[in-house]
């Protein structure tokens, strides 16, 4: 199992669709902090204009301030720009682009049947499970830590103060407000575990897929297009109030910023295990029983 | 091997084959329309006071119409409009594939019984154009059974105020009631739709056919971001023509720019066509 799982781990990891995914994502990321960098640019240029033209001197541009921080300029924090909206379109493919497809390929060129033979049905299917996950969450926190460290060389990490709450998404009924307030690193820590998680399970429904789809292209989409239904059914679902009021659109609750409805960690979580449950029942107990030759 | 019959091969092998998925244009359209109905229904009982006339026109604007203009401010926060998405994203979908696996296999025997690698290509243009035109003309076709079943007339009208409580539009002010839309205003989003397909597919001789279709993503969302004119999806968003918005965009200009966009496809894509190495590909 350590063998095979060192070997899985070299390939997904050191090959180019990896590379290519992390590359694709750090510049919608940069296009995120150029806009933001405009932005804060922008309202210290409104400061300063306005503590010269006016006599009231206390109106300078304090950087103690908690409106213009680190955790409303990374991409996460932030929900207006270009670069944040098409970095959390696009990641469904971005995180199965790096080894999603793996197994596809593997099992049409028959190097599964070898790997089998070399190891057994259960440690391949495993370890090839891990690896997929694995990489698939990596591709969507690695971008996401690379962009926190480049804002942090240019915003001040002050805490946010709930009376400056208007400048930052996260509100009241957000996932985890409260620690949002307290300690945001811890926030944005967890964030990023959650989107670890949940990026790795739609990279192994790539895999699952695989399964039933020969072609590699379409295998590596399908995470893309059950965000897209679930994104598309929340449009038409009401509660008995005739509105429902929870965010179930991977697209938006995967976001440390507050799009739309709040986010619940009961739909984060049943979402997750739907998907655990399903990806794990495919790969590793309806695809061992199967013949592989 | 005729022209022809590339073309019967392509649209039974890309169309009739997959049938299939052109279920999803009509699952699509139904689920939009009947939510869209519902939405009328509740209009015309709580708005009194304001014209409450519908028509296929109000429907068709659910399902087409896009968003308003976008301005980003901390407050309001960039929601990429879920319907038009949909539709066009799946439409890209629908259309991406099939040209790559026709290559290999079985496609590179048909390119050497065909004799020509121009017939091959084009007869993909032909089927790509038939099947974004299919896709559309499905969605068209449900909402005026929808209208039919439900009892709403099928003309062209626009009621902005029904079209409010659809969309929740900020500036209704700014857009404009119209009891008859020009019909070029319905053709517009199809053929930019098969402008941007033909785009997509000629990527796929440039590039992995994800990245292409992470492409087409990327200029949707930034046409929806973006109120531009070379933001080409723009032209496929009803909601932003000045025929409509006061502070929108020529649609007159969308025709030219989705025939430019189709015709240098076309052109770039088949000169691409004549060099691409299909056994190379066919290694990978």
């Amino acid at each position: 199992m350590k063998e095979l799982l060192k070997i899985e781990f070299k390939k997904s990891l050191k090959n180019k669709s990896f590379y290519v995914s992390i590359i694709i994502a750090s510049v919608f990321t940069i296009l995120s902090l150029i806009f933001c960098i405009n932005n804060y640019q922008n309202d210290m240029r409104m400061m300063r204009d306005l503590s010269r033209q006016s006599e009231i001197t206390h109106i300078t541009y304090a950087p103690q301030m908690q409106v213009d921080t680190l955790f409303n300029h990374w991409v996460g924090g932030e929900p207006v720009s270009l670069g944040t909206s098409v970095y959390f379109f696009i990641f469904p493919i971005l995180c199965a682009i790096p080894y999603g497809w793996s197994y596809c390929v593997e099992r049409k060129s028959g190097y599964t049947r070898t790997m089998i033979v070399h190891s057994g049905k259960k440690v391949y299917f495993l370890a090839k499970y891990i690896v997929t996950f694995v990489s698939g969450g990596l591709a969507m926190v690695i971008p996401l830590v690379l962009n926190i460290m480049m804002a942090a060389a240019l915003f001040p990490a002050i805490k946010p103060d709930v009376t400056y709450g208007v400048h930052y998404a996260v509100f009241k009924n957000s996932l985890m407000s409260e620690l949002f307030y307290t300690r945001p690193f811890l926030y944005v820590f967890l964030y990023l575990c959650i989107d670890f998680v949940f990026c790795g399970l739609l990279a192994c429904c790539s895999m699952a897929a695989a399964s039933f789809v020969r072609q590699k292209y379409i295998v590596t989409l399908v995470p893309f297009m059950i965000c897209l239904a679930l994104h598309f059914s929340m449009k038409f679902t009401y509660d008995f109030n005739n509105y429902y009021n929870k965010e179930f659109s991977p697209f938006y609750y995967l976001r440390p910023s507050s799009v739309s409805y709040p986010t619940s960690f009961f739909i984060i979580g049943m979402t997750a295990m739907v998907l655990f449950v399903i990806t794990f029942t495919v790969t590793n107990v309806w695809e061992k029983r199967h013949e592989i030759y | 091997m005729k022209f022809i019959k590339n073309i019967l091969s392509d649209m039974h092998h890309g169309i009739v084959k997959h049938y299939m998925l052109f279920i999803c244009p009509v699952v699509l359209a139904t689920i939009v329309s009947a939510d869209c109905v519902k939405k009328i229904n509740v209009f015309l009982k709580f708005e009194k006071n304001v014209p409450a006339e519908n028509s296929f026109g109000d429907i068709w604007f659910c399902i087409y119409g896009g968003m308003e203009k976008y301005i980003p401010t901390q407050d309001n926060p960039f929601k990429f409009p879920v319907i038009w998405t949909t539709l066009f994203v799946i439409c890209a979908l629908l259309v991406l594939i099939y040209p790559t696996k026709d290559m290999l296999g079985m496609g590179s025997h048909v390119i050497v019984a065909g004799g020509s690698r121009a017939k091959w290509w084009f007869s993909k243009v032909i089927w790509n154009i038939s099947a974004t035109v299919i896709y559309h003309g499905m969605v068209s076709i449900n909402i005026m059974i929808t209208c039919l079943v439900v009892g709403i007339r099928i003309r062209p009208g626009l009621n902005m105020n029904l079209q409010n409580s659809i969309y929740e539009l900020d500036n209704l002010n700014e857009f404009y009631m119209k009891s008859t839309i020009p019909a070029a205003i319905f053709i517009l989003p199809v053929l930019i739709s098969v402008a941007m397909n033909l785009f997509q597919m000629t990527l796929t001789f440039f590039m992995n056919p994800n990245y292409s279709f992470m492409i087409s993503c990327f200029l949707m969302i930034a046409a929806a971001y973006m109120l531009n004119p070379v933001m080409i999806y723009n032209y496929a968003m009803p909601l932003r023509y000045t025929e409509i918005y006061s502070l929108g965009i020529k649609y007159q200009y969308g025709f030219v720019a989705a025939l430019a966009i189709g015709v240098l496809s076309v052109v770039i894509g088949y000169l691409r066509f004549l060099k691409y190495d299909i056994i190379k590909k066919e290694d990978n």
